[in-house]
């Protein structure tokens, strides 16, 4: 364990937030060797199906290949960086690159070369597309680009047995749903991380969710919040009707019933996880001051008008709560870039921030003092 | 910068007063012996739920009113501080949603005193 001394209720300086030099270290020392979520199990299932993500701008492929075999492959193609693979659906045998058409095996090894004749000195048997680990938890794939971390099935503690009560690898999986935010990557995460600001940001989350007993559970890299039901209806008739009509989906575990709970794992993967569906929401950084974010919905597949009119309430509800902390962010990524704010101070109720703040000093020592 | 204009008309926006209220009071009442903390925590949530900025006010005073009583009566000193200070900071949160409302000035100078 780390002997850094972790300051108390002190946030990480404004500096962290603004510096072109930290933002390369966290590419480099965070994203780049840790466990970054990739996927659904199901979007990888079969034989030559694949799924493109990224890690610290690194373009990467999971596929299945031809042997069932998962792998995670550098999706840039070594003639002259061309993203090869697009989006998700199913390669045949061969990564083909839709640039010049250099082809790869499944495995990253290039296999052919278009006019391979007019390359001087060519040695095809050197060049393939670096292959990075990649594995599966709780129906969840993860890649990371480091051979030094630590495996994928002690990384984030006991998290895996927290989510396998949730099965799933058995829900079916939405399409994705990109968005972008003028925030360095940090500022998002920290305002999942906390419930100090639903009062004042959240009216709607403060009548459905009982806040005095919203708690940050900390793990292995992961927060555990507990966002456990008032027992009474909301005055609100969008709230009022979710509250009525919701039911849990089949199979979801009894005494999480109760709540929407919040999962963050280490370093920019988050899992929403509301009786009705799940969600998993992504972080990219995109730059010192832009982070892409990638949402995906997983349920039981449940066709029923009332469970498809509850998602939609949720997606609606959730929806303004996103938009209401996109304002709030703005506000804090402003503030960051002050001249006079150098670094704050946090409530006993925003433990899941010290925590991941912490994390970030662990993992990127001296960034107090940036 | 200001907030926008939205937020400032938000009917809900007095709910970020409640927390601490709700967190603390029914608990403190119940050992001051000036209630039930079951009752106060419905009497509290229906507020969340049904109530207003005005009936909210209405409940503090209520509060600070059983608090003198618990004074009056002899209670922990160190409980009718933390309470006092607890109602105390909803007055001075209270400003950034409307303008001063004729009960606020007495009920603040009760409650510095009683701090």
């Amino acid at each position: 364990m780390s002997v850094i001394p972790r300051p108390s209720g002190v946030t990480l300086p404004a500096r962290a937030y603004v510096s072109p030099e930290v933002y390369e270290r966290e590419m480099r020392e965070v994203f780049m060797k840790s466990w970054i979520f990739a996927c659904h199990v199901s979007d990888v299932a079969a034989p030559g199906q694949f799924w493109t993500t990224e890690i610290a701008g690194e373009p990467v492929a999971v596929l299945r290949d031809k042997d069932g075999r998962l792998r995670a492959l550098s999706n840039v193609c070594r003639h002259r960086a061309a993203q090869i693979l697009n989006g998700e659906g199913t390669c045949p045998k061969v990564l083909r690159c839709p640039y010049h058409g250099w082809t790869y095996r499944q495995d990253g090894q290039l296999a052919a070369v278009p006019e391979a004749r007019g390359f001087e000195n060519l040695d095809r048997e050197a060049v393939r597309l670096p292959e990075f680990r990649v594995g599966e938890l709780s129906g969840l794939v993860f890649v990371c680009m480091s051979d030094e971390t630590e495996e994928l099935d002690t990384y984030f503690g006991d998290l895996p047995d927290k989510l396998a009560r949730l099965r799933v690898a058995e829900l079916t999986a939405s399409r994705r749903y990109p968005a972008a935010y003028d925030h360095n990557w940090k500022v998002i995460a920290d305002n999942y991380l906390e419930g100090y600001h639903i009062p004042v940001g959240h009216p709607g989350l403060l009548r459905m969710l009982d806040y005095k007993r919203y708690l940050a559970t900390i793990g292995k890299r992961h927060a555990w919040i507990d966002g456990p039901f008032r027992g009474k209806p909301s005055k609100n008739y969008q709230e009022r009707l979710y509250q009525r009509l919701m039911r849990p989906m089949q199979g979801f575990p009894k005494e999480l019933e109760g709540a929407w709970t919040y999962v963050h794992l280490w370093p920019a993967t988050f899992i929403d996880i509301y009786p009705d569906q799940i969600d998993t929401w992504q972080l990219f950084p995109a730059g010192l001051r832009r982070t892409r974010t990638e949402a995906r919905i997983y349920h039981s597949g449940s066709g029923a008008l009332r469970d498809r009119l509850v998602r939609t309430i949720n997606w609606r509800f959730n929806s303004k709560v996103m938009a209401e902390d996109v304002e709030l962010c703005d506000a804090v990524q402003r503030g960051l870039e002050s001249r006079t704010y150098e670094r704050g101070v946090l409530n006993r109720n925003e433990n899941g921030v010290l925590n991941f703040h912490n994390l970030l000093r662990e993992a990127l020592p001296g960034i107090d003092e940036a | 910068m200001a907030l926008p204009a939205r937020r400032r008309a938000d009917p809900d926006g007095w709910l970020f007063l409640t927390p601490e209220i709700e967190r603390e009071v029914p608990s403190l009442v119940d050992a001051l012996r000036q209630g039930a903390a079951a009752v106060e925590e419905r009497r509290i949530e229906r507020l969340i739920h049904r109530g207003s900025l005005g009936t909210w006010f209405q409940y503090l005073r209520d509060v600070r009113s059983r608090l003198e009583q618990g004074v009056s009566a002899g209670a922990d000193p160190q409980l009718t501080r933390r309470l006092a200070l607890i109602l105390r900071e909803q007055y001075l949160l209270v400003p950034a949603l409307r303008p001063d409302d004729p009960n606020d000035a007495p009920e603040l100078a009760r409650l510095e005193e009683l701090t």
